[in-house]
């Protein structure tokens, strides 16, 4: 672990960031903050949908906005995390947030490919979700909402550790 | 009724998230006694993590890891390599690390040369 942050750190893309000027680590933070904010704004309102909120709202119409805004968050958020960890990887040795972190994305990433794949996703512009299908997409919405919010909490501990 | 239900747990939500930032407050939390310390610079200040940093090397031989402010506002105050380069000798006051297996001082004043660089002046 410790020789993969250490690789990480001494990457060309972590050497450039260390010598881009002292604001470089600011302004990565902010995107990631950005990211992070467009990420959970969209993923909180398109779970609670999911979880049973807002019923009179179609699913279809509030996936329309939520879901490619999560993935341009999700994105953003990526990039600038990288880039944050590559300039002082080695430092994060050790860290237990990290790991949490990188498991609650994990679970959300597989939780996305789970929900794209349900029939009743597939059809949300076309036909309401059976009994057992709404059980289906309030369970995705719950585990949605717990990685992403999982996410955000350790990502956010990793500094206090 | 459900509204109201709503806005008490988003609440306590607020109330619990926020008094965990003010317990584990950012960095400082671990370090609790205060230290100050007298040596030569190993690795000169580096501006460009979450913090700036340095490594001095105190009379025992020690090397010590120096976590200054973040990167403009320890550049701020005018200390950077070139101020404080290697050799230098400096004194340093901070809070060290409460972990007695790990030196590192979170550190308020960096004197060298009788300059102070004061990168978290004392409320």
């Amino acid at each position: 672990m410790l020789e993969l942050l250490s690789a990480v750190e001494s990457s060309a893309l972590g050497n450039a960031l260390r010598s881009a000027g002292v604001w470089t680590y600011g302004v990565l933070n902010l995107g990631h903050v950005l990211g992070i904010s467009l990420l959970i704004g969209s993923v909180v309102l398109l779970d609670l949908r999911l979880l049973g909120a807002w019923r009179t709202t179609p699913l279809a119409a509030l996936a329309r906005p939520t879901v490619p805004l999560a993935g341009i968050g999700l994105v953003i958020a990526l990039a600038t995390g990288i880039c944050m960890v590559s300039v002082n990887a080695s430092e994060y040795y050790g860290n237990p947030f990290l790991l949490l972190k990188f498991g609650a994305i994990a679970l959300g990433l597989v939780n996305v490919a789970v929900v794209s794949r349900l029939p009743a996703w597939r059809a949300k512009g076309e036909r309401e979700p059976t009994g057992p299908e709404a059980t289906q997409l309030a369970v995705a919405g719950g585990v949605s909402l717990f990685a992403w919010l999982a996410a955000l909490g350790c990502g956010r501990m990793i500094g206090y550790w | 009724m459900r509204t109201s239900k709503v806005s008490l747990a988003l609440g306590g939500a607020v109330l619990a998230l926020g008094s965990m930032s003010a317990v584990a407050h950012h960095g400082w939390g671990g370090n609790s006694t205060p230290i100050e310390l007298t040596g030569t610079v190993v690795s000169a200040v580096d501006l460009t993590g979450p913090h700036a940093t340095m490594q001095i090397r105190d009379a025992d031989g020690q090397v010590w890891d120096v976590t200054l402010a973040p990167a403009p506002r320890t550049a701020r105050t005018g200390l950077d390599a070139k101020a404080v380069p290697v050799g230098a000798e400096v004194t340093i006051s901070g809070m060290r690390n409460d972990d007695p297996a790990r030196f590192e001082v979170k550190t308020r004043r960096v004197t060298h040369n009788g300059r102070n660089y004061d990168v978290y002046p004392q409320g």
